[in-house]
């Protein structure tokens, strides 16, 4: 596990977990309970977001925070908190996927393509606003399949900047791209998501 | 769409509030004339609201509980993170280096305090440098010389090929009482052994020859004729 790859940016607000962490640090075991129950949420809905399921989502949850813990003396607060343990989440889960039979049809890392990238794509010619043509109760299982279908590499873009909400630069340095490619796998990502959504919907209406 | 493409690779500046007026207000101009591009840009906004409604909100209790379980769990056996950790070296690498100190400090004591012999000339510290010198042997140096109050305070040794080393305080005493001892005006050749330590020679037994037959021996045992080994 790599840590402390993140400058903060200058004028950055200071992390508030900064306090907490240091007496970890200094043998406090008590002071990463609080942390834990900070974080252990957040964590969790963006494992799920990436492993989609729940069990991969809790395994990766409880994964994070233990090597948080082991690894706390190299955390030199050249980060925030809540970056690092994203970056390691991110880690596990990439780890977690490669493993899996997805990473034999899903690279995690594949390039931009003509076909899937560049710019926006021309919209499909549907009036109807996802967001608003979905009925509440279907919404969280389309939205969860429609994640679902996106590529992984992109997915994990999403996450990162629309959950998380990462900046582009951290977003880039967690996954090692380059803005650029973070930029346009976020924009192409947002686009697959509200096109799989329009799919979906009027079907289960139908 | 080929007209669009300068538009649209705008799109993420624009969602990010990062469009300067001018470019600000004609990308805006473009987009009223261009319904591809509106529905297009709708797409791409963030999905932030779509995701959260997506996901659970929260950890579900049970797992919660296997967290917090296997967290305290974990955390009772593993040691705390203190500062010390940082340096943290894998066992082995300390054993080894605990062993090669220990290998190397004992060859040192060894080097350092194993016994060596010297034979030469017995001289007081006061008048050593002067025979070095001059590149003196020391054999005329006069015992009177070696009993005088200043070069007995200067304290003795032994000069052999033009290096002079001192004796220490029990060596001193040796060589006094030989000197007293002794009838030889000059010419006064030592055999002495013991350990040396920080060019200071620790005496253990000290022989003086007399240039004829006649002889004085310290704290010897009397045997002698023992191979001179000057360092």
């Amino acid at each position: 596990m790599s840590s402390g790859q993140f400058t903060a940016a200058a004028g950055a607000p200071a992390d508030p977990d900064l306090s907490l962490v240091r007496r970890v640090q200094a043998g406090d075991r008590e002071a990463f309970q609080p942390l834990v129950r900070r974080y252990e949420h957040t964590l969790y809905r963006m494992a799920m977001a990436i492993m989609r399921n729940s069990a991969d989502a809790e395994e990766i949850t409880q994964e994070t925070f233990l090597r948080a813990y082991e690894h706390l003396h190299q955390f030199r607060g050249e980060s925030r908190f809540s970056t690092w343990l994203t970056q390691i989440a991110i880690n596990a889960a990439r780890m977690r996927l490669r493993k899996s039979h997805a990473a034999l049809w899903e690279s995690l890392d594949e390039p931009v393509s003509q076909e899937q990238g560049g710019t926006p794509r021309e919209a499909p010619d549907t009036h109807d606003n996802p967001e608003q043509s979905l009925q509440r109760s279907e919404t969280r299982e389309h939205i969860a399949q429609a994640l679902s279908g996106l590529p992984a590499g992109y997915r994990m873009v999403l996450v990162l900047r629309d959950l998380q909400e990462l900046s582009t630069q951290e977003t880039a340095k967690l996954l090692k791209l380059s803005d650029a490619n973070v930029k346009t796998r976020l924009l192409r990502a947002r686009q697959m998501l509200r096109q799989r959504l329009a799919r979906l919907a009027p079907a289960e209406r139908g | 769409m080929h007209s669009c493409q300068p538009i649209r690779d705008l799109f993420h500046a624009y969602l990010e509030g990062e469009l300067d007026p001018a470019a600000q207000a004609s990308f805006l101009e473009h987009l009223k004339q261009c319904p591809a591009c509106c529905a297009c840009l709708e797409e791409c906004r963030p999905a932030s609201g779509l995701l959260r409604e997506g996901l659970p909100e929260s950890m579900p209790e049970a797992a919660i509980a296997r967290l917090e379980h296997r967290l305290s769990t974990r955390l009772a056996d593993a040691p705390a993170p203190a500062w010390w950790r940082r340096f943290a070296i894998p066992v082995p690498v300390w054993a080894i280096a605990g062993l090669l100190l220990i290998a190397g400090s004992g060859l040192w004591i060894y080097f350092q305090g194993r016994s060596i012999t010297l034979q030469g000339w017995l001289i007081d510290g006061h008048c050593a440098p002067k025979f070095i010198a001059q590149g003196l042997s020391g054999a005329s140096h006069l015992r009177s010389c070696d009993l005088k109050p200043e070069c007995r305070r200067a304290g003795y040794g032994v000069l052999a090929h033009g290096r002079f080393v001192r004796f220490d305080a029990h060596g001193n005493a040796v060589a006094f009482n030989a000197l007293l001892h002794t009838h030889a005006p000059d010419h006064l050749r030592v055999v002495v052994s013991g350990r040396k330590q920080n060019h200071v020679l620790h005496v253990a037994r000290l022989k003086l020859m007399a240039p004829a037959a006649a002889s004085s021996s310290s704290s010897g045992d009397g045997s002698d004729a023992m191979p001179a080994a000057a360092r």
